[in-house]
């Protein structure tokens, strides 16, 4: 096991932060926060959030580093991954991170966050897609194949690295 | 259709909380048929509380809505705790205030920051508008932040918190973490001084509607959790008396029921409401500020309903401040008696206007009926004829201009139609 950057460790604002972002009551939304629980749980700074643009620029502003783990409704096979890093990316517009009709989503909040200066150094996005979005608290068989597959990979010391990055899916 | 027909519409509303259509036609310069859709599927929440315990309905009904969970919660507390004749300590009442002005900043300055105010300049959203006027917007989302930070403070966290309860709170926050708002409550007021001030050089347009306003009034404050309705026209009433003089009607168009006046009249409910029918109960110094704006009491224009929210954000951060600095923890911190049966009543100013609620209890405490009547239902069918008013007003306009321009006029409400289906789409028809 490679040795941990400094800021993938802890849970102060001197180090990286893992965001699921999702409704853990609308089955495969939930992806996001049962990642982030998971990884906390192995002591990883890792939390669940509801998914409001505003507060994730206060989640993320500090911080050197941030993944954010969040569903897709896109028109992949469910439990795909994709790892974002360039957000003018249109796979990344096309991706369907819709939030609300209201409140600031994901994509709103990072551009946002670029027109404000107001993105950590290091951002990632890695998207899971969905197929079920009803009520309920269970994920389905290959999202919830895909979300173990996640916190294997980013349950390393290392999680906020390229190679741990690289090796889930292509950008 | 005849050649002059035209047609208005916006088949899903943007900048909403919920989901909802407009449809306008119109025929020369006057309006033939207006419809507010709200298509957002029915929730069904007061039909699942029947059966369940009087103590599950603030959480379960806090669930209608994720801007403003605290009106859901303290406005089913207060019915709750009216059926079984429950008195609520004057100590959890102001923490109830209290945490009532985080919801109201975070939930307002949402909506005239970055929601609202790119209307006034043009632009389509708030990222547009970060670029032209980067400090307005970083402005806003510091007091929306501070705002949330109450409600985390209080209620354990900003989205649905956990810490409430019939009766009061789980367990009361330390002193020292409330008194430690203070500073940045303070910054707050100054902040959000600073923001009426640039809203008040946006040009509000030309419009001035008939309204009746309904809103809670108290004898001294300006109102959020306590007061009797009263309304422009002189009404002056308790809460049990609501569905004397109110009542919600079923259209054809619309998921959502619309709120009337027993003889059948819309009404607005909301912050323009409010501040016309309290602008008294303002403290001397707020309201020169909404005045120096150019919010002055009597005001019928729909578009200044911004100025009218903003005052409140000026207001709530005040109160939020003078609430923190007089906080003792209450002790107990909740108030839990004997169970009667009953029937209660409950209203409160949610951010776009009274919300009311109403439950019936069985001896052992279970519900056997309920009633929500929130502010979107109220303002459904005001909002209806404020497209006719704003169409007919601006039809010189070319379509996409007329179109953009209803959008804003429903804005003006901040119409959350996920709590009115417990409901938006837009149609311009031109004949």
């Amino acid at each position: 096991m490679s040795s941990a950057p400094d800021s993938s460790r802890g849970t102060g604002p001197e180090t990286g932060i893992i965001i699921g972002v999702g409704h853990s009551e609308r089955q495969d939304d939930g992806v996001g926060p049962y990642v982030a629980q998971a990884l906390n749980r192995r002591g990883l700074p890792a939390v669940g959030h509801e998914g409001d643009g505003t507060g994730l620029l206060d989640l993320w502003e500090s911080r050197p580093a941030c993944i954010v783990v969040d569903a897709m409704a896109d028109a992949a096979a469910p439990g795909t991954l994709r790892v974002f890093t360039d957000f003018d990316d249109p796979v990344f517009a096309r991706a369907a991170f819709v939030h609300s009709t209201h409140r600031l989503g994901l994509p709103e909040a990072i551009a946002l966050g670029r027109t404000l200066g107001r993105l950590p150094a290091r951002l990632v996005v890695i998207g899971v897609t969905g197929s079920a979005f009803d009520f309920g608290s269970r994920l389905s068989p290959p999202v919830a194949a895909a979300a173990e597959q996640l916190i294997t990979r980013l349950a390393t010391e290392d999680a906020f690295s390229d190679d741990v990055l690289a090796g889930l899916a292509p950008v | 259709m005849s050649n002059d027909t035209r047609v208005i519409q916006v088949e899903a509303l943007a900048r909403v909380e919920g989901e909802g259509r407009f449809k306008v036609r119109l025929d020369g310069d006057k309006v033939v048929s207006s419809e507010f859709s709200i298509f957002e599927p029915p929730r069904y929440f007061e039909g699942l509380l029947r059966g369940r315990s009087f103590r599950d309905a603030p959480d379960v009904t806090s669930r209608i809505c994720g801007i403003c969970p605290i009106a859901y919660i303290m406005g089913a507390s207060k019915a709750m705790e009216d059926a079984l004749g429950w008195q609520i300590p004057q100590p959890i009442a102001d923490l109830r205030r209290l945490i009532y002005c985080g919801e109201w900043i975070q939930s307002h300055v949402l909506h005239t920051h970055l929601l609202h105010a790119p209307d006034f300049v043009g632009l389509p959203d708030s990222i547009e508008l970060a670029k032209s006027n980067r400090g307005l917007v970083e402005n806003g989302l510091a007091a929306k932040k501070t705002g949330n930070r109450i409600m985390e403070v209080i209620g354990g966290r900003s989205v649905h918190p956990v810490n409430t309860r019939v009766g009061g709170f789980y367990k009361a926050p330390s002193a020292d973490e409330v008194r430690a708002l203070v500073p940045e409550l303070e910054r707050g007021e100054a902040l959000s001084a600073a923001a009426l001030d640039a809203f008040s050089g946006f040009d509000f347009h030309d419009l001035e509607i008939d309204y009746l306003f309904v809103a809670m009034r108290h004898e001294t404050d300006y109102p959020i959790t306590e007061g009797r309705i009263v309304s422009s026209d002189g009404l002056d009433i308790d809460v049990h008396a609501f569905p004397d003089h109110f009542e919600e009607r079923q259209v054809p168009h619309s998921n959502a029921l619309q709120g009337v006046t027993v003889d059948g009249r819309p009404y607005l409910v909301g912050p323009l409401a409010r501040f016309n029918l309290n602008a008294d109960r303002l403290p001397p110094d707020i309201l020169a500020l909404a005045e120096r704006a150019g919010l002055v009491p009597g005001c019928r224009n729909p578009f200044k309903s911004l100025l009218a929210r903003q005052v409140e954000v000026i207001y709530a951060f005040r109160e939020a401040a003078r609430l923190a600095r007089a906080y003792t923890p209450p002790e107990p911190s909740f108030v839990d008696e004997p169970l009667r049966a009953g029937t209660g009543h409950g209203i409160t100013e949610a951010p776009r206007g009274i919300c009311y609620h109403r439950y019936e209890v069985a001896e052992d405490g279970a519900i056997t009926a309920a009633t929500i009547v929130p502010p979107t239902s109220q303002n459904q069918r005001q909002i209806e004829l404020d497209l006719v008013s704003t169409v007919e007003r601006f039809h010189d306009l070319d379509d996409d201009a007329l179109q953009w321009r209803c959008e804003q006029a429903i804005r003006n409400y901040d119409p959350c139609i996920s709590c009115a289906t417990h409901f938006l789409k837009l149609d311009v028809e031109r004949a």
